[in-house]
């Protein structure tokens, strides 16, 4: 362990020595402290903290993940290359070791730095909102609807598969199943539009969600539901609703009539009272519009009810423990790709898998939309050439690999007061540095193991 | 077993294709046994970087085996052994002299107290007390080149390699490097040297081996390779015109052929050295390196008994598979001068 803490301690002299940490404290800490007085928001306070926490701690974030990128790369890579290498592995030092040294010097900067910006932030926040700065109306919804930690309790879904299959049975029994499509790709089609349909409101009609609570320590006072509506009209309209919430034995129902445009993420305040009784929380809405227009509640978006479970400062930590966690798996990517390659190479291998990994969520979405739709078109082969082979496998890397490893946006979750539970943060620890970061410093102790570090062309 | 075995080593480089591309070692073997400075010679491109290279595991050979202190280069237990000084300073630029140390001191898993004795006794050996707070990359070459032998030897290695150890260095600091090296040796220490410097080389090696285009040329103890066997030396003091007379008459007569008279020179090291010591007690001073005369105590400290004995005791052979041409060497000779080296040092209160 002494010769990782030594390896450690070198990058950070060389770091704080190179004035390189210097430089990118000064460029974070004028951008948390500049973007909040040059980008607009929306005048309300909520918009405030979201520009705050997540666009400004967000962009502090991206700055740091491209810089990680490139001190990465450069870890091992610069060393072979201005060949101090040399003396570093004529010494007892494992390949391993080596890695883990460079690594760990990257994972303690990258904590101080973002532990300097988010303290600017929450500074900054604490002062502008300080006592005197705000109405008192402003500082109840502050400290009691923006500041807050919520769990999100997602409804039970609904169950069509029973539905579906039934279909699926009967359109085989009637001889009408498409001959051009797979049998997979004709349920997933089925399951889609049972979904829309499940989540669809008829104008007259209602619409009921199960929620399954965990067990609150306190009565919480007040507690939001927040969900995506859309309407079946082009027109611009006025969405009216009455929304009913309580629990199923014994519980006092709130009961509220909304109206809002149909676009946007909405939510509803019900007090602490709707949460008395017992069994699962009923969320019922029913269509009032009287223009007749059908509603249809965002599948994937979705309805949540957001109860309080915690303080904000502690959910903060977490989503930063989170950040930290991202940061970590890009500065072994980083170093096992340095390791592997020179400097160029290897940035540009990085920040290719980050493309990859930004986007994979989208492109397999994409892909698996597109596939059975494609596979739905009359005269479309049913038999896969090599290129559907590849892609497929590729996609299959994305599902396995790649989005297992991906998580919400915690600043997004902690700006919009969303409860990040502790078994989270530790997940991410496992499957960002356990695992992904362990196989990663199996692959570059590997490679290192079988380099010649002393090419004439390194 | 030998320090460094060697057994018909080739390296072949190649290029991105994986094509062979140059041959830079081909087929050597050689032995470097317990106490001994070898020398590896040869112009550049010879193949003596490559071979020192492969001895640290920086590249694997292409054919042929290589051990170093019975393992092979690549093992992290063998390098706990050894000590490196590269050819050029590939030393942390933002360093001081003590956090250089300090860092390779703990690669070791030196404790801090091991560290930082070692490191000032180095930083004193090498005359750099002065310079410790001034960071490496703000020294000179000959300066960078001290603390990169420094480095080498943090971990009072037992096999030391050094690769052009007095390059960049002044006349001071080679006489220092090569008194060093002849301290190590006598420790029982096994130092491998590779250089340009014939002279440097000649003073300190006990064997060298010549390698040109990748092959070894010749190889035998300094001694037996550059006797000449054919000529003899008589010195005398300069003597008057009519006494010389009558014995170069005698010599004439004796050889049948004028013989050669010159008056024998000092060599300009030597010349070197004295006219900085004179300049240095009148009271010079210098902003480079101190000149010093001392080695580190830990350095100086008394090796093991079994390692005494074993530099003691003549070693046998390195069989070669093609073997180079080599001197005969005088057995008995070696032997008695190992029985006398053996007496002293079993003589009650004699270090090793």
């Amino acid at each position: 362990m002494r010769t990782v803490w030594a390896i450690a301690l070198l990058s950070l002299r060389n770091a704080v020595r190179s004035r390189v940490v210097v430089l990118l404290l000064a460029v974070l800490v004028l951008g948390v402290i500049g973007i909040p007085l040059t980008v607009k928001s929306d005048g309300t306070l909520a918009g405030y903290v979201q520009i705050l926490v997540r666009y400004t701690l967000g962009f502090s974030m991206g700055v740091l993940l491209l810089a990680t990128v490139w001190a990465g790369c450069a870890a091992v890579a610069s060393e072979i290359q201005r060949r101090q290498i040399h003396l570093l592995v004529t010494k007892p030092v494992s390949p391993a070791q080596l890695w883990l040294g460079k690594w760990l010097g990257l994972v303690i900067l990258n904590t101080v730095v973002l532990a300097v910006c988010a303290s600017v932030t929450y500074g900054l926040l604490r002062w502008n909102t300080r006592a005197g700065q705000l109405s008192t109306a402003d500082a109840q919804k502050l400290a009691g609807e923006i500041m807050v930690a919520r769990a999100r309790v997602a409804p039970e879904p609904f169950a069509v598969e029973p539905r579906v299959r039934q279909r699926l049975a009967d359109l085989q029994t009637r001889g009408e199943l498409p001959t051009n499509m797979a049998p997979e790709a004709i349920y997933k089609t089925l399951l889609g539009v049972a979904q829309l349909e499940a989540h669809t409101v008829a104008p007259g009609g209602k619409i009921t969600w199960r929620c399954e609570l965990p067990a609150l320590g306190g009565s919480a006072p007040e507690f939001q539901v927040r969900y995506k509506l859309a309407a079946a009209a082009l027109a611009p309209l006025r969405l009216q609703g009455r929304w009913s919430v309580h629990r199923e034995r014994a519980g006092q129902p709130f009961e509220l009539v909304t109206e809002h445009p149909a676009q946007g993420q909405q939510s509803l305040t019900v007090p602490g009272t709707a949460l008395a009784g017992e069994g699962a929380l009923l969320v019922e809405y029913a269509n009032l519009n009287e223009a007749g227009v059908t509603l249809l509640f965002d599948p994937e978006a979705g309805l949540a009810v957001l109860v309080p479970v915690g303080g904000w400062l502690s959910n903060f930590l977490r989503a930063l423990l989170i950040s930290d966690c991202l940061l970590a798996l890009v500065a072994a990517l980083g170093v096992t790709a340095g390791s592997l390659f020179s400097l160029p190479v290897a940035a540009f291998v990085v920040f290719q898998l980050l493309i990859m990994f930004s986007t994979a969520g989208m492109i397999h979405s994409f892909a698996t939309r597109e596939a059975s739709f494609a596979a739905a078109l009359p005269g479309m082969v049913k038999a896969p050439g090599w290129v559907d082979v590849v892609m497929s496998w590729f996609y299959r890397m994305l599902e396995v690999l790649i989005m297992p490893m991906q998580n919400d946006d915690p600043l997004a979750m902690v700006a919009t007061g969303e409860w990040i539970a502790w078994p989270v943060v530790a997940w991410t620890f496992v499957k960002q540095i356990l695992l992904a970061s362990g196989l990663l410093l199996l692959l570059a102790a590997a490679a290192l193991r079988r380099r010649e570090l002393a090419l004439p062309t390194d | 077993m030998p320090v460094v075995e060697a057994r018909a080593v080739t390296k072949v480089f190649r290029d991105f294709w994986r094509r062979p591309k140059v041959r830079a070692v081909d087929g050597i073997s050689f032995e470097v046994r317990r106490g001994e400075v070898f020398g590896l010679l040869g112009p550049n491109g010879s193949g003596k970087s490559t071979t020192l290279k492969m001895i640290l595991g920086l590249l694997h050979p292409t054919r042929g085996q290589l051990a170093v202190l019975g393992r092979s280069p690549r093992e992290v237990r063998a390098k706990a052994r050894v000590g490196y000084l590269p050819e050029e300073s590939y030393l942390y630029p933002y360093l001081t002299p003590d956090e250089t140390l300090d860092f390779y001191g703990r690669l070791f898993d030196l404790n801090a107290r091991e560290r930082k004795q070692r490191t000032a006794q180095l930083l004193e050996m090498l005359g750099l007390q002065h310079a410790r707070r001034r960071t490496v990359g703000e020294f000179s070459k000959g300066m960078a080149r001290r603390i990169g032998l420094a480095q080498a030897l943090i971990n009072d290695p037992d096999l030391v390699v050094l690769d052009e150890p007095t390059s960049g260095l002044d006349p001071l600091g080679c006489r220092q490097v090569k008194d060093l090296i002849l301290t190590l040796a006598k420790r029982g220490k096994t130092i491998l040297v590779s250089s340009h410097q014939l002279a440097d080389v000649e003073d300190v090696c006990d064997r060298v081996a010549i390698l040109y285009s990748g092959r070894i040329q010749a190889m035998g103890s300094v001694q037996s390779l550059l006797e000449d066997t054919h000529q003899c030396r008589v010195t005398f003091p300069d003597l008057p015109a009519a006494q010389m007379q009558p014995l170069l008459a005698a010599f004439r007569t004796a050889l049948g052929t004028e013989p050669g008279i010159e008056h024998p020179r000092r060599d300009l090291e030597q010349f070197f050295l004295d006219v900085v010591e004179k300049a240095r007690r009148a009271g010079g001073e210098s902003s480079g390196a101190a000149a010093t005369q001392g080695v580190a105590d830990y350095l100086k400290a008394p090796a093991s008994p079994e390692s005494a004995l074993q530099n003691l005791l003549p070693q046998p052979a390195a069989p070669a598979a093609t073997p180079p041409p080599s001197a005969p060497v005088d057995n008995a000779a070696a032997l008695r001068e190992a029985d006398e080296k053996l007496k002293q040092l079993l003589k009650p209160g004699s270090g090793a």
